[in-house]
């Protein structure tokens, strides 16, 4: 059984997220919110977490829909990578972002986000 | 609601079109000590409680007038980011007074747009909001920005401060701070239509 597929979904107004296993989590929506890590931090600790255990080689995360953040929510894949960067290589998995290069947002953070784990952190966009 | 539109009021001016294509003076500087001179005519200006419910509301209107205004869809994307963000520090950094308001300043020779909160700055915060400049004077927008992910990966569990720099960044607008008297704080955003 998929520990990803058992990861509880937050709850958050305009933001919703699909988790499709075993490897593909879709976030949708607009993260803007005061502090946006006491809703969602669990939520993205869970999912590493269950990428580790599921013994994953690639974590698809489709940003795509996801069509605004602010600064706060961007923390969220900041403290993600720096969860990725402290595994062993044996444990470490690839995050690959599908973004959509016309939002504006997606295209600067994750470019960004990539100089974190160069060799973790994948931007597939389109 | 009452209390909302107590406080908050909106004025319109339609005096842009008279004013397109005039010639500006550019920007050069990133952050400024001095209290920037304004871009033309005011266009809108909004002031109300600096709570968080509201920011929501002003960043869509912002954006909505600002696509209707200039018809073009990625100034209105820059503006929402810039409205975003700046209306975030004002109220993360805000006295929380009953009084203290928060006014944002939406103004454009049809050239440069330029956005501008002022609010009365929580004097605990002040020490903070001057760092973060401090640290944006030290880069350019991009190495900024990197800078602030790097500091956001060291320091797990602190508060973000990635805002001033993915304004920066991300709208390519030129910030400029200035104190305007008794703990008042203005944060100006110019970036080119």
């Amino acid at each position: 059984m998929s520990k990803l597929a058992e990861v509880g979904l937050p709850t958050l107004e305009n933001f919703s997220v699909q988790i499709k296993p075993p490897a593909l989590v879709q976030l949708l929506g607009v993260i803007a919110i005061a502090e946006p890590g006491r809703v969602l931090s669990a939520f993205f600790a869970g999912l590493h977490r269950a990428a580790c255990e599921d013994r994953l080689r690639e974590v698809s995360v489709d940003v795509r829909h996801l069509t605004f953040v602010n600064s706060s929510a961007i923390r969220l894949f900041v403290d993600w990578t720096t969860w990725l960067r402290n595994l062993g290589p044996s444990e470490s998995y690839t995050l690959r972002f599908r973004t959509d290069r016309r939002i504006t947002w997606q295209r600067t953070s994750f470019s960004v986000l990539q100089t974190l784990a160069p060799n973790a952190i994948v931007i597939d966009a389109e | 609601m009452a209390r909302a539109l107590h406080w908050a009021s909106l004025r319109l001016n339609r005096r842009l079109q008279t004013r397109r294509g005039k010639a500006l003076q550019s920007t050069t500087n990133t952050i400024s000590s001095k209290p920037p001179r304004p871009k033309g005519p005011l266009l809108v200006s909004v002031c109300f409680r600096p709570v968080w419910a509201y920011i929501d509301g002003v960043r869509e209107f912002g954006r909505f007038f600002c696509e209707t205004t200039f018809k073009q869809p990625e100034v209105a994307e820059r503006a929402r980011v810039v409205l975003q963000e700046t209306l975030e520090n004002a109220v993360k950094y805000s006295s929380p007074s009953d009084d203290s308001r928060l006014e944002i300043e939406i103004s454009s020779d049809g050239a440069e747009l330029q956005i501008s909160t002022l609010s009365h700055a929580d004097p605990k915060h002040l020490q903070s909001l001057r760092e973060e400049i401090e640290m944006l004077r030290r880069f350019d927008p991009e190495a900024a920005f990197i800078a602030a992910f790097a500091r956001a990966a060291r320091e797990p569990g602190a508060p973000a401060r990635l805002g001033l720099a993915r304004m920066r960044f991300e709208t390519q607008f030129e910030l400029s701070v200035s104190e305007e008297g008794e703990g008042n704080v203005r944060l100006t955003a110019v970036g080119k239509l």
